[in-house]
């Protein structure tokens, strides 16, 4: 019988060849490439903010150099951003949010590192090949060059003042249509990308914010 | 072995036959067709308004040839796009309005500013893209649009800015998840457009990012 599959696994292509799964309905069954990413241990997460404990949002405004989070692309890696989510506790007013990438190294000034966790936790003690950066409290030492920017929210309100109306969330999501999926890395110098979050007065405004990426080598990912 | 696969990458087709990839479960494992333009550097972004400036929209109401952003799409280049994100900053009084379309004409520039694509790839972004983006829009345009198609509407009847006691999400644009009708704007002859409108009935400044993907005719259509 002709075998026109191949398992794929966290290595790559297995030259295992293999026959297609389809149901009693003889219709084929097909799975999530993000979903295939995690059980390969690709995709990591970090975050601001531990449990009761905010973050505190130090910009009064948007600015590229101070980016609440960041993600420092090594060259050689190329990283997919998945989602970033923020829940402010603490707000005055403007709430903004604005998601971008570069194709330079803004540098790590003014940040702190914290540690990327695989979420799935097979691979839990297997680390990042990125770094990870939040807490800003200032500009990072390089502008950013080759900007792109993937998602923006803008909201009038001060947000922790909202009590008639449930205040969800500020999710980017490109997989749910909420921005605009990314790549970031080469294999020459490092790449980054930038979330920016903030909301009024400068450090009055607290909360907490998730990400995630799937991240390969750019060998695997290009194939070269 | 039978194999009835072939690569695709930025190149095109690549001769390259390959088994197609499985999982554990020996599912096939479907990757997504724009994460695939992205990873091919075919996917741009540009938008209104930079960083902390938003920009002023000075239409009050719709008109056809007074977009607020524009992408000109030369002959002989197809573009698919992808999403918008609008994020009205002031807004004078009711009533907001957004209307995203394409016609099959060259709507000119007059009035607009130039304004550069940037690739969502960084691995691309020193490499440009071959359509005219413009922002700014002052007036009109010069020639009215022809064979119009209208892909996306909003109508607002309260005070975006004025809300203070519920969130103000962005207005989205983005077809694949429902927000919209999908196109593709260009042919092998002339320029053809795609026109966003993102007005108020007094006054207002926005924020804006759209992106689209890009191919050549011949890539896209085969001839």
């Amino acid at each position: 019988m002709a075998t026109e599959f191949e398992l794929r696994n966290a290595s790559g292509m297995t030259n295992d060849q293999l026959t297609a799964a389809i149901t009693q309905l003889r219709t084929v069954t097909v799975s999530d490439e993000v979903r295939q990413w995690i059980k390969e241990g690709r995709v990591f997460q970090g975050f601001e903010g531990v449990l009761t404990t905010p973050a505190t949002f130090a910009p009064a405004d948007l600015v590229r150099q101070t980016p609440q989070f960041m993600i420092r692309v090594p060259a050689g890696i190329v990283i997919i951003p998945l989602m970033s989510q923020l829940a402010m506790e603490a707000t005055t007013a403007v709430l903004q949010v604005l998601v971008s990438c570069c194709n330079n190294d803004p540098g790590v000034a003014n940040m702190t590192a914290i540690t990327p966790v695989n979420v799935n936790t097979r691979f839990s003690s297997v680390g990042s090949q990125c770094t990870a950066w939040g807490t800003n409290a200032g500009a990072t030492g390089t502008a950013p060059t080759g900007v792109a920017d993937l998602y923006r929210e803008y909201h009038q309100a001060d947000r922790d003042a909202i009590a008639g109306a449930p205040t969800p969330p500020l999710t980017y999501c490109p997989r749910a249509g909420l921005g605009q999926e990314c790549l970031i890395g080469n294999n020459a110098n490092v790449q980054a990308y930038l979330y920016y979050a903030l909301a009024g007065t400068a450090s009055q405004s607290t909360g907490f914010s998730i990400h995630t990426w799937a991240e390969f080598t750019y060998a695997e990912y290009y194939g070269s | 072995m039978a194999t009835e696969f072939e690569i695709r990458n930025a190149a095109g087709m690549s001769g390259e036959a390959r088994t197609a990839a499985l999982s554990n479960q020996q599912s096939l494992i479907i990757a997504d067709e724009v994460r695939q333009w992205v990873k091919e550097g075919r996917v741009y972004q540009a938008g209104v308004g930079v960083l902390t400036t938003p920009e002023a929209s000075t239409g009050l109401d719709l008109v056809r040839q007074n977009p607020n952003f524009m992408i000109r799409v030369p002959a002989g280049v197809v573009i698919i796009p992808l999403l918008g994100i609008m994020a009205p900053e002031a807004t004078g009084a009711a009533v907001m309005q957004v209307l995203v379309s394409a016609c099959n004409n060259d709507p000119g520039s007059a009035n607009m500013t130039a304004t550069t694509p940037v690739n969502v790839n960084t691995r691309f972004s020193g490499v440009g893209s071959q359509v005219l983006a413009y922002k700014t829009g002052a007036g009109a345009t010069g020639t009215e649009p022809t064979g119009v198609v209208d892909l996306f509407r909003h109508y607002q009847q309260v005070d975006n800015d004025a809300i203070t006691a519920a969130p103000t999400p962005p207005i989205i644009y983005n077809p694949r998840f429902g927000l919209g009708q999908e196109c593709a704007i260009g042919n092998g002859t002339a320029v053809n457009a795609f026109l966003v409108l993102h007005i108020n009935a007094t006054s207002s400044t926005w924020f804006s990012i759209w992106t689209w993907a890009e191919f050549t005719y011949a890539e896209y259509y085969g001839s």
